[in-house]
C-alpha cells in the first residue's frame, strides 16, 4: 500500500515538474512574441489604451512578479481569458476535449485493429514460399511505401476519393460516425506503418526463438505457435514504441483536425496560434501535456500488469 | 534489380537536390512566374511536365526549387536536434551521476512529448520563417539522439578495453573521442537518416498548416496546401508535392534500413 | 620476510551496497612479497576475479583497504601495478592498430617520447621482448591470435615499467599448447625484470608447478593459505581437498569408473538414421553441413553424439524432430522414429509425433520457456494437444510429472523467469516425459547451468531414462556423455568419426580425433566449469540462482 502511495506521489511530482517546465517555457515564449498589449489592441497606437491594457494584464509589473503571478494563477487553474473572444481560456480548451478524445479513441481502435493482424501476418509469412509469400512480400513493400507518405497527403487523397469523387464520407464536420471515418483513417496512416513493421520483425524473430522451436518440438501447429507463443511476446516487445506512438498520435491529431475541420483541441490550438491568442494556446498545451503524461502512465501501468517479467521484479 | 532501382533513385534525388541548391536566379524567376491565362493545366500539356497551379506557375519547376526549402529546413532541424542530443547524451553517459540522473529524467519526460504542440507555438511566437521552423523542430526532437547516444556510450564504456584504457589513465574525453565516437558514429548515422525523414514530414506538415516560410515560397508543404484549395478542380496537383515528400522520406528510410542491416542493428527496435 | 609490496587488509566487496545481498568477498586479507609468485585458487564464482580487480585498483572495496608499496592504492597503473586479463581479445579496441594500442597508455601518462623515431624504437623493443617482433605496427588486433594478443598485452604492460602483474586466469582462454609458451615467457620476464606475480587460477596443477605461495578462496573467503607445495600436498581444508581431487588428471579416471547401467534392450527400434545429409542452401552458396550419419537407437538404449561446436551434432538432432533452421534441409537419407519415416510423413503426422513419440530437451531452458506464459499453461497446451481431453486429467498429469522431476506442483502457477536455471530445466524435462515418449533428445541439456546444478540434472536424466525410453544426448563434453550414455558417436565437420560402446572407445579410440578429444577433455577446466562456455565479458560473480 505504501509502495503504491509512493509511486503515486512520484508520478504526481513528475507531472508537476513537467507542467512547471511547460508553463515556464510558455510564459517566456509569449514574452518573446512581443508586447501582448500590442497584439490585444489590434496594433492600436494610442498610448493610453496600451497602458490601460498593460495594467489590466499586470504587464506593468517586473518580469519575475509577472512570472510568479502567472504560476500562482495557473495553480488555481486560472489561465486567463481568450484575447479574441474574452471567454475563459481553460474552459474553451476543455470544451474541445471530448471531440478530440472521441477521434483519438476511434483512431486507436482502427490503428490496432489493422496493425496487429497485419503485423502478425507479415511476420509469420516473412519467409514463406508460394502465393502467400508473394502476397506477404508485396504487402511489406506497400507498407514500406506507406511509411513514406505523410498522413496529410493520405488525408488529401482520402478526401479526393471518398468525399469528392465517390461522396461516401463527408470531408468536414463532426456529425455522426460517418464523419469520423476519414479523420480516423488519416491518423491511422500516421501511426500504422511503423507499428506494423515493428510487429512483423518481432513476430518473425519470436518465431525463431527457442520457445517457438520448443513449441513446435512439442507438436504445436504453426498458427498456434504464431498466435499463442510469438504474438504475445512480439506485442510486449513493441511496447517500447508506445511513447513515440502517443506523441505521433497527438501530432497526427493536430494536423488531422485542422484538415477535416474537426472541432477538437488540435484545431483550437492551431487557430489560436495563428491568431496569437496565447491564453488559449497555453490552456491547450497544458491540457495536452497532462493528457499525454496520463496516457503514458496508463500504458506503463498496463504493461506492468500484463508483462509477468516486470510484474514480479 | 531492386538495388539498381534504389541507387538510381538516390542518384536522381541527388541531382535534383544539387540543381535546386545551385539553381540560377533565372530558374527561380521562372518558377514564380505567374501566367493567369494558363491556370490549372493538367500534367503533360503545353510542355508543362506536371501542369500548372492555381496561379499558372510551373509545378515541376516549383518542386525542384522547393527541394531547397523543404529539404534544407529538415536538414537544419536534424542538425540542431543531433547536435543537442549527441552532446547531452555523451554528457549523460560520461559524467557524474547527478547530471546523468537529471538528464535522463528530462529525456524520459520529453521523449514522449508531442513535438508539434510546442513547435507550432514557437513558430507562431517567433514569426514564420525557414530558420524558425527548423529551430522549432530541432529544439523539440533531440531526446531520441540523447537516449541512443547515452545508451550506446554506456555500453561501450563498460567494455573491457575501455575499462583498461581508463585504468591506464586515459581521460574521459579522450576516451569519448578515440573509443566511443568512432564506434557509435554508424548508429548515429542511421538515426540521422531516420530523424531526417521524420522531420521532413513535420516540416512539410507545419508548412501545410500555414506555419512554413510563407506565401509564395515553393515549399512542398505549402504547395500541398495550395493543391488542397484546388482539389475539386485539379486533383493532380496533389501528385507532385505528395510524391516528392514520400519519395524523399522513402529514400531516407531505406538508406537507414540498409545502414542498419549492415550494422546488424535490427535488434535495436526502439527507434 | 620484508614488507609486502602489495597488501590487502580485511577486504569486503559487494556490487550492490544497498541490498542485503551476500557480499562477493568477505574479510579477505593477503600479503604479497616482492619478487614472489602468489597464486589465488578457486572455482568460478568464488570471487577470485573480483579480488583481482580489487588488488589492481579497478574496483574499490566496500570495506577494508589495499596498500601498494606501503601506501593506500591510488592511480595504480602509473606506478607499475598491472592486470593481465583472462580475455586478451576484449582488452584491445578492435578498431585501433598495434601502434595506437601501445601508445595510448604511454600518452595518457605523459610518458610518450616526442620523437616518433624514439617511439618506434621503444615499441619495437617491447614487441621483440615478448616475441612479437615480426608483427607490423599497423596490424589490427583482430588479425592476431589469442596467444599473440596476450603477448601484446604483456608488451603494453612492459612499456609502463611494471613491478607487479596480476594475472586473472591469463591462460584459460588460450589453446593448450600456447599456454605453456606464455607461461614460459612470463617466467622469463620475471627473471629478467624481477617482477612480482599474482596468479588467479582454477588450475591447481599449474599452481603447484609455478607458485611460491597459494591462497585458496571459496565463496568469497580465503579458507587456506601457505606455501604452495605444502598446501597442495597436504590440504588442511576440505575444500582444497575437493579442488585437488577435481583436478583434470583425476577427472577421466572418475568418469570412466562411473558404472553406466547396461539396460535391458527391448530390441524395438526407437530411432534409425541412415546416410543423413544436411545442406545449407542460400542464393550464393551451397554447403554440406552433415554428411553420411548412420545410427540406430533401441528402446532403453542411450547414445551420446559428441563433438565440438560446428560438428553438426545439434543439426542432426534438429533434423530428427524435423525442425531445422531456415535454409537448412535434409538432402539425402532416411530418419525413422519408431515405425514412422519422418521425411516422408505429412505435417500433421509429424506434429502428432513431436511431443508424444519424441521429446526434445533444449540447451538453454530460460529461452526455451515462453516468458509470458505460465508453466501450467504450457503443460495444459501440450497435453491437450496430445489427447488428454479432461482438464482435470491434464492438471493431475502435470502435477505428477513435476513431482517426478522433484518439483512442487505449485510451480505450474509460475512464470519461467521466477524459477532458477535448474528448476527451468527440470520443468522442460517434466514436459519431455509428460507424454511417455519413445525417444528423448537432449541437446546440451546441462551447458547453460551452474556446476552443482549440472550434476543434479544429470542424475535426474539418468533416473528418468531407465526403462523403455531411448535417450539421444548431444554434448561436447565427454564427462557428461560418460555420465549418461552407454554408447557414443563422435562427430567432426559433419561426419561421423567413430561410434561404439563408450568404455571401449574411451580406452581404445581408433581415430586420432577421438584421442585428441579425450585428451582435451582431460585438460579442460575441472568440475567448476566442465563446459567451458565461450568466454563472455560479463562477470559471472553476480549471477544469482534461486535455491529451491
Amino acid at each position: 500500500m505504501t509502495e503504491m502511495l509512493r509511486h503515486a506521489l512520484r508520478m504526481l511530482l513528475n507531472l508537476s515538474l513537467l507542467l512547471l517546465a511547460t508553463l515556464t517555457l510558455l510564459f517566456f515564449l509569449v514574452r518573446l512574441a512581443g508586447d501582448p498589449a500590442l497584439i490585444l489592441s489590434g496594433e492600436s497606437s494610442d498610448p493610453a489604451v496600451l497602458a490601460e491594457i498593460r495594467r489590466s494584464l499586470g504587464l506593468d509589473q517586473p518580469l519575475y512578479r509577472q512570472y510568479l503571478i502567472f504560476l500562482w494563477q495557473a495553480v488555481q487553474l486560472d489561465l486567463g481569458t481568450s484575447w479574441v473572444s474574452g471567454q475563459d481560456a481553460l474552459a474553451l480548451a476543455l470544451e474541445r476535449l471530448w471531440p478530440t478524445l472521441t477521434l483519438a479513441l476511434a483512431a486507436i481502435v482502427l490503428h490496432l485493429g489493422l496493425s496487429i493482424p497485419l503485423g502478425a501476418f507479415l511476420g509469420a509469412t516473412r519467409s514463406s514460399i508460394g502465393v502467400i509469400g508473394k502476397v506477404s512480400r508485396s504487402l511489406d513493400g506497400l507498407i514500406l511505401l506507406a511509411q513514406g507518405i505523410p498522413g496529410y497527403v493520405v488525408a488529401l487523397m482520402l478526401i479526393q476519393w471518398f468525399a469528392v469523387q465517390w461522396q461516401i464520407f463527408p470531408s468536414t464536420g463532426s456529425d455522426g460516425v460517418a464523419s469520423l471515418v476519414l479523420p480516423a483513417l488519416t491518423i491511422t496512416a500516421f501511426l500504422a506503418p511503423k507499428l506494423i513493421r515493428v510487429l512483423a520483425v518481432n513476430v518473425g524473430d519470436a518465431l525463431q526463438d527457442d520457445y517457438a522451436v520448443m513449441a513446435r518440438a512439442q507438436g504445436a501447429s504453426e498458427p498456434t505457435v504464431v498466435l499463442r507463443h510469438a504474438l504475445p511476446n512480439a506485442l510486449l516487445g513493441a511496447t517500447a514504441l508506445i511513447g513515440t506512438q502517443i506523441a505521433n498520435l497527438v501530432n497526427g491529431i493536430i494536423i488531422t483536425e485542422t484538415i477535416f475541420g474537426w472541432p477538437g483541441m488540435g484545431r483550437l490550438l492551431l487557430d489560436s496560434v495563428l491568431l496569437l491568442d496565447f491564453p488559449v494556446v497555453q490552456s491547450v498545451v497544458l491540457v495536452t501535456t497532462t493528457l499525454v503524461f496520463a496516457a503514458n502512465q496508463a500504458a506503463d501501468w498496463a504493461i506492468r500488469r500484463i508483462d509477468p517479467r516486470i510484474r514480479y521484479s | 534489380m531492386k538495388k539498381l532501382l534504389f541507387r538510381a533513385s538516390l542518384l536522381v534525388m541527388l541531382v535534383l537536390m544539387v540543381t535546386s541548391i545551385v539553381s540560377p536566379d533565372l530558374l527561380e524567376q521562372w518558377a514564380s512566374e505567374r501566367d493567369l491565362s494558363r491556370r490549372l493545366l493538367p500534367p503533360l500539356t503545353d510542355g508543362y511536365l506536371l501542369g500548372t497551379d492555381g496561379l499558372g506557375r510551373d509545378v515541376a519547376l516549383r518542386l525542384i526549387i522547393g527541394a531547397k526549402h523543404t529539404v534544407g529546413i529538415a536538414a537544419l532541424a536534424t542538425l540542431i536536434s543531433a547536435a543537442i542530443g549527441i552532446g547531452l547524451g555523451l554528457l549523460s553517459a560520461l559524467t557524474s551521476s547527478w547530471i546523468r540522473q537529471t538528464l535522463d529524467r528530462i529525456v524520459d519526460l520529453t521523449i514522449a512529448f508531442p513535438s508539434l504542440v510546442l513547435a507550432v507555438t514557437l513558430v507562431a511566437v517567433l514569426g514564420r520563417s525557414s530558420v524558425t521552423l527548423a529551430f522549432a523542430l530541432g529544439l523539440f526532437s533531440w531526446p531520441v539522439f540523447a537516449r541512443v547516444t547515452a545508451a550506446q556510450t554506456r555500453g561501450i564504456v563498460a567494455l573491457p578495453y575501455v575499462q583498461t584504457a581508463s585504468y591506464f589513465g586515459v581521460s574521459r574525453w579522450r576516451i569519448a573521442f578515440s573509443h566511443v565516437i568512432p564506434v557509435i558514429a554508424p548508429t548515429i548515422g542511421v538515426l540521422v537518416a531516420l530523424q531526417f525523414a521524420t522531420l521532413l514530414i513535420s516540416t512539410a506538415g507545419l508548412s501545410f498548416l500555414g506555419l512554413g516560410p510563407g506565401l509564395g515560397v515553393p515549399e512542398w508543404g505549402s504547395m500541398l496546401a495550395e493543391a488542397r484549395a484546388e482539389l475539386n478542380r485539379a486533383p493532380w496537383l496533389l501528385i507532385g508535392p505528395g510524391v516528392a515528400i514520400a519519395w524523399t522520406v522513402l529514400m531516407m528510410n531505406s538508406l537507414a534500413e540498409k545502414m542498419a542491416s549492415r550494422l546488424r542493428l535490427s535488434h535495436q527496435r526502439d527507434f | 620476510m620484508s614488507d609486502p609490496i602489495l597488501l590487502a587488509k580485511n577486504l569486503f566487496f559487494s556490487y550492490d551496497e544497498s541490498t542485503s545481498s551476500k557480499p562477493i568477498l568477505q574479510d579477505v586479507s593477503i600479503a604479497i612479497a616482492s619478487g614472489s609468485i602468489v597464486a589465488i585458487v578457486g572455482e568460478s564464482g568464488s570471487g577470485k576475479s573480483t579480488l583481482a580487480k580489487l588488488l589492481c585498483g579497478m574496483l574499490k572495496p566496500t570495506a577494508g583497504e589495499v596498500r601498494y608499496r606501503g601506501e593506500p592504492l591510488q592511480a595504480p597503473a602509473m606506478t607499475g601495478l598491472h592486470l593481465l586479463s583472462q580475455e586478451p581479445y576484449s582488452t584491445f579496441n578492435p578498431y585501433h592498430d598495434v601502434r595506437r594500442l601501445l601508445c595510448e597508455p604511454l600518452q595518457a601518462q605523459g610518458q610518450l617520447p616526442s620523437s616518433s623515431q624514439t617511439v618506434t624504437r621503444l615499441l619495437q623493443n617491447a614487441l621483440d621482448e615478448v616475441g612479437l617482433g615480426h608483427v607490423p605496427f599497423d596490424a589490427s588486433p583482430r588479425s592476431l591470435s589469442g596467444g599473440q594478443l596476450q603477448r601484446l598485452a604483456l608488451a603494453r604492460i612492459l612499456l609502463l615499467k611494471p613491478q607487479v602483474i596480476i594475472g586473472d586466469e591469463p591462460f584459460s582462454a588460450l589453446d593448450v599448447s600456447i599456454r605453456a609458451q606464455i607461461l614460459e615467457l612470463m617466467l622469463r620476464l620475471r627473471e629478467e625484470r624481477g617482477l612480482t606475480y599474482v596468479l588467479i587460477s582454477h588450475d591447481i596443477d599449474l599452481v603447484e608447478r609455478t607458485a611460491d605461495q597459494v591462497a585458496v578462496i571459496h565463496r568469497g573467503r580465503i579458507v587456506e593459505s601457505g606455501a604452495a607445495k605444502d598446501v597442495i600436498a597436504q590440504p588442511a581444508h576440505p575444500y582444497t581437498l575437493e579442488l585437488r581431487s577435481a583436478s583434470p588428471i583425476r577427472r577421466l579416471h572418475r568418469s570412466s569408473i562411473t558404472p553406466v547401467q547396461v539396460r535391458q534392450s527391448t530390441h524395438t527400434m526407437a530411432l534409425e538414421i541412415r546416410d543423413l545429409q544436411l545442406r545449407h542452401t542460400t542464393e550464393n552458396s551451397d554447403r554440406v553441413l552433415v554428411d553420411g550419419v548412420d545410427l540406430t537407437l533401441e528402446r532403453g538404449d542411450t547414445l551420446a553424439i559428441v563433438g565440438e561446436s560446428g560438428a553438426g551434432k545439434s543439426l542432426t538432432a534438429r533434423a530428427v524432430i524435423g525442425l531445422l533452421p531456415p535454409a537448412i534441409r535434409v538432402s539425402r537419407g532416411r530418419i525413422a522414429i519408431g515405425e514412422t519415416s519422418t521425411l516422408e510423413a505429412d505435417a500433421r503426422t509429424l506434429r502428432q509425433l513431436r511431443g508424444s513419440a519424441v521429446s526434445y530437451i533444449p540447451q538453454d531452458p530460460l529461452r526455451a520457456l515462453n516468458p509470458v506464459r505460465r508453466i501450467g499453461d504450457l503443460f495444459n497446451e501440450l497435453l491437450s494437444r496430445h489427447g488428454v481431453t479432461s482438464a482435470q486429467n491434464r492438471r493431475d498429469r502435470a502435477a505428477r510429472c513435476l513431482q517426478r522431476v522433484g518439483l512442487s506442483p505449485e510451480v505450474g502457477r509460475r512464470f519461467a523467469h521466477e524459477l532458477s536455471g535448474g528448476m527451468r530445466q527440470r520443468v522442460l524435462i517434466a514436459m519431455a516425459i509428460a507424454v511417455d515418449p519413445l525417444l528423448i533428445i537432449a541437446d546440451e541439456p546441462t551447458t547453460a547451468l551452474d556446476a552443482t546444478v549440472q550434476a543434479e540434472i544429470l542424475d535426474l536424466l539418468r533416473d528418468l531414462t531407465d526403462g523403455s525410453t531411448a535417450l539421444l544426448l548431444i554434448t561436447h563434453d565427454l564427462a557428461v556423455a560418460a555420465n549418461l550414455c552407454r554408447r557414443i558417436l563422435v562427430m567432426r565437420h559433419g561426419k561421423v568419426v567413430e561410434q561404439g560402446a563408450f568404455d571401449q572407445i574411451l580406452t581404445a579410440p581408433t581415430a586420432d580425433y577421438t584421442r585428441q578429444l579425450i585428451l582435451s577433455s582431460l585438460l579442460e577446466a575441472p568440475r567448476s566449469d566442465p563446459t567451458t562456455p565461450a568466454p563472455t565479458t560479463a562477470p559471472c560473480e553476480h549471477r544469482k540462482d534461486v535455491e529451491y
